[in-house]
This record gives structure tokens, sequence and C-alpha cells, in this order.
């Protein structure tokens, strides 16, 4: 339970404030509602080479870095498919160095071509070092492209194409910003050791004078439903031959997200998981199993993957994978198993709430969601799901049409 | 009034770390109990330290697979019954284990409390290690240590750790895959005989606590003595560093190439620690560090390029760790000399002097989020043999740090001659 005040600035700022007394830390959290969704799909990869050249400084300060350092700040950013967050922890003495840094970042970015070719260059080394130079590190961009034909999550952060990170001019840079860094698609929330109000006045006094502007934001086109089985087979020079298999499933509106949630709990959450000890523990397929949901605003994905033993027959593994799913289809969970999955939804949210960092994010998502008050009821949704739920919903979702499969294999062992 | 943005707001810094208290309970067996007690919510972190890290171990993977094995069954419970268990009371236990210590932690409810602190004891006292789980345990384990293996920045820290202390010396060895079809229940079993026990050990346990908690823990663990330690001191072995001082490890596949450069330094008590603690953090320690300024921002070489003070109880390093392109390695490593020279040559200015201790203030205070985390920074502290004074120590030390200071030390510690640099890529 996060208590919490919400205000909004004349300008269409929403501010969060959430009083913590064990922390002599403020968390000063800004999100964007944009993300790689929101991406020209012939100019994608760019909210998040966007959120670099947010680092490059503004008209009145410099360098963000420096400026917070001086302070015993500091702060850093990331960029997921449906939003952009940055977050600044310093001494809550020292707030308002974060409020200048931030009003003055919406206010007035200072992005120069110089700027653009060093962050294009960093980002192609984290393409590199995070998607490319790690095994397994491009299932997401194979994944993605075969499960969407037409909704941008076809594409990952990083891009379609680095080509695409490779075009980018000042033009796009400055467009992309007054389409979204507007106050009133912003939400910031802050947590400290400071009272509700004295902080809402701080943030009136550097956020109220921005100006808004207009959001435009373009219809993100819906990804029709899919009716045929997909698959894509690489081979790659990597340990061991995976398999993940995504299937669609509701978007984050949906009651049937909670559902889905707690099934793949049911699948792989612990070592008491059926994924864990029918697949890994009893048949000498598997080196790991997993199950997730991929937590998007619009439909996403369930995927269930696995890691297979060295001369494991794929066809084997699948079928055996295919079994497990099965059973989630036909027979009801007990309420033993459902109690279980439930117990530890509710002990993982208490425990994310012993963070003030955690707690700052989780109120702008929740903002961002369209439903704020969702992050402290969103535990009864979760309580009420019934075992008849799970199989209703397993019905609907493992549909051998609604999946695509990426045979991810070795080229070393066959 | 009319804003002025052109100002930066006044700000100031503490003068004291404000750490939260500790109670140090001595239990009736003699095992130490470190409670704090801090936070809201109705949640515990319950961690007990062994000092049985992979020093002790006297073939590879002994030491961290005995550990990993705790909860795979023991002589009341199977390992079904224990996952099963731990999962429906929305707990959960993680396992870590260093060159020196291991570490078993629980993350429980409050209400749970003493149903999960009945799990532990039979985790931690009683592990029957059965050999069907081993197997399992070696199979994926094995399969996980050749993914890991692949990655460059992997092949590259442990040729350079390896180069630094000799690949047989405890601080400089590194299991190969093969080394897990060597295991047994019995090593195991006698790993944990040797170095399970109640006088091997502290407990620090931090969230909401009471005496209700603190009677279950001295329940479980405090009463008579348990284990039966035969622990002999491991022998000091000689470091044996290597004689190149560049060593290339080709991967040719690779797309990037992982490079690290450093040497061996000493450990937090030594009287340098904080001062090269600071000089490490200007030369890479944080994200506006001069390396990062100059690799990563002003030359676009590389996602990220950190140096690191890494610490063990006997002794510790410095590194500089980076992934960048195959075509970029000289570049980078003529830039990672210049800066080491710089630090050597011209004193640091005021500015970045005070800039840096700002920010070390900010990064302390920083660790104090949450139950979890000051119980981290309490483990590590006791394992040095201090309390949070320590913290405090360094706190003032900071403050007293000179440009002087830290010219000196730059040439004192990080001659460039003296320096290992490995790299591993295409070459």
């Amino acid at each position: 339970m996060i208590e919490y005040k919400k205000f909004t600035l004349k300008n269409g700022l929403t501010l969060l404030t959430h009083r913590d007394s064990s922390s002599p830390m403020a968390i000063v959290n800004v999100l964007y509602k944009v993300g790689a969704r929101d991406e020209n799909p012939e100019k994608t990869g760019f909210a998040h080479l966007f959120e670099h050249l947010m680092f490059s400084g503004s008209k009145n300060v410099k360098s963000f870095d420096g400026e917070l350092q001086i302070v015993g700040g500091e702060n850093n950013a990331f960029t997921c498919n449906d939003y952009t967050n940055y977050y600044i922890t310093l001494p809550k003495e020292n707030i308002e160095t974060a409020l200048w840094i931030e009003s003055d970042r919406m206010l007035y970015p200072n992005i120069t071509q110089q700027n653009i070719d060093i962050q294009r260059s960093v980002v192609i080394e984290e393409f590199n070092q995070r998607y490319l130079n790690q095994p397994y590190g491009d299932v997401w961009l194979l994944l993605r492209p075969l499960a969407y034909k037409v909704h941008p999550y076809m594409w990952a952060t990083i891009g379609k194409n680095i080509e695409h990170i490779k075009n980018a001019t000042l033009d796009d840079v400055k467009c992309f910003f007054d389409l979204y860094y507007s106050p009133s698609n912003a939400v910031i929330s802050i947590v400290a050791d400071i009272e509700h109000e004295k902080i809402y006045e701080l943030v009136e006094k550097w956020f109220g004078e921005i100006p808004d502007r207009p959001n435009i934001r373009h219809e993100i086109p819906k990804e029709p439903q899919q009716t045929e089985s997909r698959a894509l087979t690489v081979e790659r020079n990597v340990p061991l031959t995976c398999l993940y298999k995504a299937y669609k499933m509701c978007n984050r509106e949906n009651s049937d997200y909670y559902v889905c949630d707690l099934l793949t709990d049911i699948l792989s959450s612990g070592k008491s998981s059926r994924l864990y000890q029918n697949l890994v523990k009893d048949t000498n397929l598997f080196a790991g199993a997993n199950a997730f949901i991929s937590g998007d605003i619009d439909e996403g994905l369930l995927i269930v993957s696995a890691r297979l033993l060295p001369n494991t027959d794929i066809e084997k593994a699948e079928a055996a994978i295919d079994n497990e799913i099965e059973k989630m289809r036909t027979t009801k969970v007990s309420e033993y198993e459902l109690k279980k999955v439930k117990n530890k939804i509710e002990s993982s949210q208490i425990y994310s709430e012993t963070s003030i960092m955690n707690k700052a994010m989780i109120l702008c998502y929740y903002e961002m969601l369209g439903n704020i008050e969702l992050m402290n009821t969103e535990l009864d949704y979760y309580r009420a799901i019934t075992a008849d739920d799970i199989l209703r919903v397993s019905k609907d979702v493992f549909v051998k049409e609604k999946c695509s499969t990426l045979y991810y294999k070795s080229a070393v062992s066959k | 009034m009319k804003l002025n943005r052109t100002i930066a707001p006044e700000f100031k810094l503490p003068h004291k770390i404000p750490l939260p208290a500790v109670t140090d309970i001595c239990l009736q067996n003699g095992l130490p109990l470190s409670v704090i007690n801090t936070g809201d919510a109705d949640v515990l972190r319950f961690s007990i330290v062994f000092d049985a890290g992979t020093r002790y171990q006297s073939q590879f993977l002994v030491a961290s697979s005995t550990l990993n094995m705790l909860a795979e069954g023991t002589k009341k419970y199977t390992p079904t019954e224990i996952s099963e268990q731990l999962d429906f009371y929305g707990a959960s236990v993680d396992f870590d284990i260093d060159r020196d210590w291991s570490c078993i932690t629980f993350y429980s409810l409050t209400r749970h409390f003493e149903k999960v602190m009945e799990i532990a004891e039979q985790i931690i006292k009683y592990p029957a290690f059965p050999e069907k789980e081993l197997d399992i345990y070696k199979q994926n384990q094995k399969q996980q240590l050749i993914i890991e293996r692949e990655k460059v920045a992997t092949i590259a820290r442990e040729a350079f750790v390896s180069a630094l202390f000799g690949k047989t010396h405890h601080y400089g060895a590194f299991a190969h895959p093969d080394d897990y079809d060597k295991l047994n229940c019995s090593l195991l079993n006698k790993f944990h005989e040797k170095y399970y026990s109640a006088d091997n050990a502290f407990i620090v346990v931090s969230g909401k606590v009471s005496e209700k908690e603190i009677k279950i823990i001295s329940d479980f663990f405090g009463g008579n003595v348990w284990g039966n330690t035969q622990k002999t001191e491991s022998e000091q072995q000689k470091i044996v560093s290597s004689p190149e001082k560049t060593i290339h490890v080709p991967k040719n596949d690779s797309v990037q190439s992982a490079i690290r450069i450093g040497k061996i330094l000493f450990n937090k008590n030594h009287d340098d620690y904080c001062g090269m603690l600071f000089l490490n953090t200007v030369l890479g320690g944080y994200f506006g560090s001069r390396l990062m300024k100059n690799i990563r921002e002003e030359k676009g070489y590389t996602y990220g390029i950190y140096s690191n003070i890494v610490c063990m109880r006997d002794s510790g390093y410095f590194t500089i760790s980076t992934e960048v392109a195959n075509e970029y390695v000289e570049l980078a490593l003529k830039e990672i000399k210049n800066e080491i020279l710089r630090l050597q040559q011209q004193k640091i200015t005021k500015d970045e002097l005070s800039l840096v201790k700002n920010y070390i203030i900010g990064d302390m205070l920083r660790s104090i989020d949450g139950a979890w985390k000051i119980a981290d920074m309490y483990i590590d502290v006791r394992q040095i043999g201090t309390g949070f004074e320590y913290i405090e120590k360094i706190f003032d030390e900071i403050l007293k740090i000179t440009p002087n200071r830290m010219l000196d030390l730059a040439n004192k510690y990080l001659d460039t001659n003296t320096l290992t640099t490995v790299i591993s890529g295409r070459c």
C-alpha cells in the first residue's frame, strides 16, 4: 500500500508525492508517455536514441551529471516500448537541483549535431554489446517481427535496423521533442521525507511556467488477430538450443491480464512450479524452462521458453512443453496451487515497496496506465481469480494459431 | 518574482551519514546476531553468513555446489517439499558465494517468519545432498557455465584475475565446465560438515524485527552448539602473477572485444583504501568519470567503461573494464593510458575534487535505501571485522581528501608499467 497525493499543474503536468521517512534521499522520477511503439516504422530506435540525447544538457544547465554530482545526486533513464523514464536520486535537502534540471530539460534541451554523432556511436556499441555480442542476445530481435506484423511492438527499443539510428537528423530530434516531451505528456513522482504541499510548491515553482503543447498522438495500428501458427528457425554459435513459444494475449487494461500473469507463475515461478518440476527435473531434456508475460500496455505476449540439454531431440522437447500447456487447457488447477501463486504475488508486491526508488517508479507507471489507484487495488484482482478463470484463459491463449515459435538452434551441439 | 534559471539552486550536504542503529546479540551458543530494525513494511530479511567461500575448497566448485544444494533435500524434507513450502509462504531464498564467504538469505513476510525459519533450519543444518538432485544440478550448471564462458567479458575477467594472482591461487583460479563432472555427494557432505557450523557464522536480520522474531531465530539457531567445526585456516598461498603484461585471448566470432586493465592492490583495512577508492572514482568509478567522459561521451567508442577497486579478505585489485568494437581496441587503450598519465602529472582541480567528494557522499547515502540494502552494507563491514563505524570512518576520510594525496596515490599505485592488460575478442 503506497499512500500518495496527486496534483495537476495548469499546464497539464501530473505530480505524485509519497512521503517516506526511512531514507535521507529523495527520488525524482519523470515519465514521458512515449516509447518505441510511438516511432515511425522508418525511424525506429528513435525513442531510445532520444533518451541518450536528453543527457546532452539544456539552455541553463550545461551538464546534468555535473550539477547533480556536485549535490550528491545521480541520474539515469531507460526506454521501453510503451514509455521513457528518467530518474534522479539525491539528498532530499537538494531536491530543487533535480527540479531545476528536469524542468530545464522539459523547456529547452540543448541538442547539437555533435551530440547526435556521438550518441549514435554509443548506441551502436550498445547494440553490439547487448544484442549481438551476447549469447542469445538477438532473441527479441527475431521474436518480435515474427509475432507482430502490424503493431510497432514488432521492433525492439534499440530499433528494427541499426541503419535507422545511423540516419537520425537534428530535425528528427527537434520534431520528436515537440511531439512528445510536453508537460501534459509527462508524469512526475517524488518520494522523499518532505511534506506533500511543500513538494507541490517547489514543483509549481520550477515546472509551472512551462507552456503546454498539444499532444498529437498518432493512432497506433492494432495488430490483427493471429490465425496461423508461425515458426522461425535460426542457427547460432551458442552452446544450447533454445525454444521460444510466444502466444498472443490481452492488453494491460483487460482483467485477464492478471490471469495470464498468474498462469505463467503456475508454470514457472519458483522451484515448485510445473515447468521446473515436470520438465527440468523429471525429463532429462531441459537445462531450464520459463514462462512470463511481456507486460506491455497493448496486446502483449505470453512466452514459454526452454533451454535444451545437448543432444536433445527438439521435437521431443517441444512435445514435452506442449504437454504441460495442454494440461493447463484441460485440467483445473488445484486450490492449493492457486493460493500458492497468489501468496507469491502478494509478497513480491510488499517486497518491492521496501525501496524508495521502486515506489517512485510504481507511482509514475500506474498513473501512465490511467488509473493510479490500481497500484493499491491490483492485488484484489489477483485475489479474485478462480481456477475456472485460469482454465478459461488458458484455453483462450494457448492456441496453436496464436503462437509464434522461435527455434534457436545451437550450431555446436546438434 | 521571475524565476532565475541561470543559477543553480543552493545545496548542502550532510556532515554525517545517518545509519540505522544495530543491536548486536550473542546467542546462547555463541552465534552473533545483528538486528537492524527499519522500515514500515511487515517484511524481514534473514541472512546467515559462513566463513565458507571458495578459498576453502580442495576441488573446484565444491564450495558453491555445497551452498547451492542446501535446499535440494534435507533429512526431513524432500526438495519438492522445501520449494513447495517456501513458494507457498511467498518466501524466497538466495545463495551467494564469493572467494571468502558464503551467505544464505531468506526474505519473508513477518507473519510467516516462524514457518520460514523452520525450513531454514533444516536447510542449513541438515542438508541431505541427494544424488539425483546433484546430477540435475551438475548438468544444468555446467550448461550455464558453458554459456557464460561464451561472453568476452567473462573470458577477459577470468584471464585477468588469473594473471594477477596465478591460476592456482584461491583468488585467481576459475572452474572449467568439466569440473562439474568431478563432483559427488560425499565431497559436498564433507564440505558442509567442516564449514557450516554455529561457530563459523554470523546472522544479520533486517526489516520489521521485534522481540518475537529474535526469539524465533534464537530458538532455531541459537540454542545448542550445532555443526562441528574442524576448520583449519586455508593455507596462505603464494601469489604468482603472470610475467606477461599484455595478454590476448582470441574469440574470433566476436563483434566487440572486452578489455581489462589493472593490478593487485590491498584489502579494505589498508591505509590507502579510501584514497584509492576516491582516485578510482575520479578515473572510472561513476558516470561522470574521466574515462566515461573521454571514451564514451567524447569518442563514442563504447557503451560503457568503468574502473573498480575489488577487495577480498586478504587482498584486492584495481581494474578498468570495458567492451569496445574490435577496431577501437588500440584507440581505447591509448586513451585509457592518457587518462592514467593525466592523474599522475596534473593535480585534480578543486572543482573536480569537490564534485567527486559530493558524488561519493551521495552514493553512500543512496546505499541506505530500504532494509535489504542496509543489510548488505552491514554484512560487508561485518566481514572486515567492524561495524557501521567503518562507514563513518570512510565518510570522514572522504571529506578530507586533497589534490596532493590524489597525485601521490596515482604515482604510487598506477605506474602504467605495473599494469596488466587483457584483451578478449577478434585479434
